[in-house]
């Protein structure tokens, strides 16, 4: 039973740990870690909701815990909400990998890389981050657009790279 | 949501990677060792202090009874077959169904040797016949001892047996007059103490995190000192007080440290390459702020700090340390014992039980970067409650030097009461615990 479970789920935990994460060994680190809370929680689980979406909240959760642990000695930073980016990097997205964009999320500072991935990928609110990560909704949604300030950037000196080797 | 976070959402809402095939063989051995894991500890712990208890209990008891019992062993009479010591309470209690409440006389018969262990009593008498004569025919040789008068019953019990196996070398048969305790036993004594405390300290941590601490944090040899007024209630029950420094710690693993900031591309909470921030990490026993700022720190290990493995080159920095024992916390507290001795065994060395509660006030904190060649202090940790309430048990090994010095060693086990500090962020509560060994010189005041 164990070892089916992870037959189906791991590839797709895998991702999101990589995405969490800075470096390999703490991905992998993190996928252990989840597989084990995982089976020793199994009885928890009500069966009456999507069994994926359980195992992926107890990943976050600890991926969370994980940025909890030194977040007192992190400040997230507050930069004013109004302040725009040009949005003209989704172009760009078609002409890049998966991988590549991933390299450039996992380049992010912690702080930018958890709410970017906790919003964009995981569809969290900004309310909704504030409560789980103790911070004012205004603070979640100007690290984002740093957050997507950065990844833009990074995707477009990609781009225009390629531009210029054709 | 704008096109660029909708498409994003959509590469990465199922994207997938095999993991390397290895990581279910490692998550399969934790899940079996798991459980096993979580009360080692604990089994390890018990079966230690059971152990000592039995070796210790076993030790003593193989000592000889007392001088007494020596001197009769050595009397060469002719029925002196040897009998098994009568307990303090049998005795007594036959002394005083046969006589008055308070002596009694008990009368042996020819063919036996009386063992008895008289540490119970507060007087012992002994009246010695000599052979072939009854109590009426001849005046006995009278011998009369009041041991709790004594600064030291053991020491002073002893050259009394001494005295007694002389005598004894030609005589057969003895009576023995006992005095039950009076009520001078509610009279007390005191005690001044110092004691030299090398201690293994260990720390328990609980948090609902799965931050893998436990793998990068070890444990310290460290010393403890102090003094203690004791004072003693019976021949059994001793309470003491004192007063004494504790030093207490752990080794935080796995941290890399450098010379040179400006190779090491460090963010700042904009996200730009600022090359240098102060720094600051988190461990099971605070948080820790690096003053010293001509030092840079790397996690080799986790994400304990912000600069991480691979973030820097290697060959172009002047490495300071890369050890598995980087940092060293020492964190130093006030104690003001109270402890209470209860003496299960009196022979040559007593044997006591002990346990008891301190208040420990904190009174040095330091983290020092432990170097090859050097050890430097280099910040402090934060988050750590001014006052924590620990209990102790244990035993206790007490030898008589001199009727007025005493040396004592008690294998004692320290743990924290109350959680060490207040770190809300990580949920978490860490427990110090130690397993020391007090050396101690007592000094028996009149």
């Amino acid at each position: 039973m164990q070892s089916k479970l992870y037959k189906i789920f791991s590839p797709k935990m895998y991702g999101l740990c990589l995405r969490y994460t800075t470096n390999t060994y703490d991905a992998q680190d993190l996928l252990q870690d989840g597989f084990v809370k995982v089976f020793e929680n199994l009885n928890k689980f009500k069966w009456n909701g999507s069994l994926e979406g359980w195992i992926k909240r107890v990943f976050i959760n600890l991926a969370l815990d994980r940025f909890r642990s030194r977040i007192s000695l992190l400040s997230i930073d507050d930069i004013p909400e109004n302040q725009e980016f040009p949005d003209n990097g989704s172009d760009a997205l078609e002409t890049i990998s998966e991988k590549e964009i991933l390299d450039y999320i996992r380049e992010l500072p912690d702080q930018y890389r958890l709410i970017f991935n906790l919003y964009v990928i995981e569809g969290y609110s900004h309310k909704e981050l504030g409560e789980m990560l103790n911070i004012a909704e205004s603070t979640s949604r100007s690290n984002l657009a740093r957050a997507k300030s950065i990844l833009k950037n990074k995707i477009l000196v990609n781009v225009q790279s390629i531009e210029k080797a054709i | 949501m704008g096109n660029f976070e909708r498409e994003l959402h959509e590469k990465f809402q199922d994207f997938e990677v095999q993991p390397p095939h290895d990581i279910w063989d490692a998550i399969e051995a934790r899940l079996e060792t798991k459980k096993s894991l979580v009360l080692l500890p604990w089994l390890k712990a018990a079966a230690v202090i059971s152990l000592l208890i039995i070796s210790a209990a076993s030790l003593v008891y193989m000592l000889p009874t007392n001088q007494f019992a020596e001197s009769l062993d050595g009397l060469n009479i002719e029925t002196g077959e040897h009998i098994e010591p009568i307990e303090p309470s049998v005795l007594r209690s036959t002394l005083l169904e046969e006589t008055s409440l308070e002596s009694a006389s008990y009368k042996r018969s020819e063919e036996s040797v009386i063992i008895a262990d008289l540490t119970m009593l507060e007087k012992v008498e002994l009246d010695v016949y000599p052979a072939l004569f009854t109590t009426q025919e001849i005046q006995p040789l009278h011998y009369s001892l009041t041991i709790t008068d004594l600064p030291s019953p053991e020491y002073n019990r002893s050259s009394f047996y001494q005295n007694l196996k002389e005598t004894f070398t030609t005589e057969r048969t003895f009576d023995i007059l006992a005095q039950t305790p009076t009520q001078k036993e509610s009279e007390g004594r005191f005690a001044f103490s110092a004691y030299l405390i090398p201690q293994q300290s260990y720390r328990y941590h609980r948090s609902t995190l799965s931050f893998p601490f436990e793998s990068l944090e070890s444990e310290i040899f460290t010393f403890a000192a102090g003094f203690g007024l004791s004072y003693k209630i019976s021949n059994r029950w001793e309470i003491e007080g004192g007063i004494g420094y504790n030093l207490i710690g752990q080794a935080v693993n796995d941290i890399a440290v450098f010379s040179h900031p400006s190779m090491i591309p460090l963010y700042s909470t904009k996200g730009e390459n600022i090359g240098s921030h102060p720094q600051s990490m988190s461990t099971s026993m605070g948080g820790i702020n690096f003053q010293n700022q001509s030092f840079y720190y790397a996690d080799l290990s986790s994400s304990r700090i912000f600069t991480l493995k691979g973030s820097y080159d290697e060959n172009n920095i002047n490495l300071l340390n890369k050890s598995s024992s980087g940092l060293i916390q020492h964190l130093g507290y006030l104690e003001l014992p109270f402890v209470i001795r209860y003496k299960i065994i009196d022979r040559m060395i007593s044997m006591y039980v002990k346990s008891g509660l301190s208040a420990n006030l904190l009174l040095t904190n330091n983290v020092y970067l432990q170097g090859s060649a050097f050890t430097q202090s280099i910040g402090e940790n934060t988050g750590l409650k001014p006052f924590n309430w620990s209990g102790m048990a244990g035993l206790a090994f007490s030898y008589p030097l001199s009727n007025r010095i005493n040396l004592s060693m008690e294998p004692t086990v320290n743990m924290f009461l109350t959680p060490i500090g207040e770190f809300r962020n990580m949920n978490a509560e860490t427990y110090p615990y130690n397993f020391s060994l007090n050396l101690g010189v007592k000094y028996n005041l009149r």
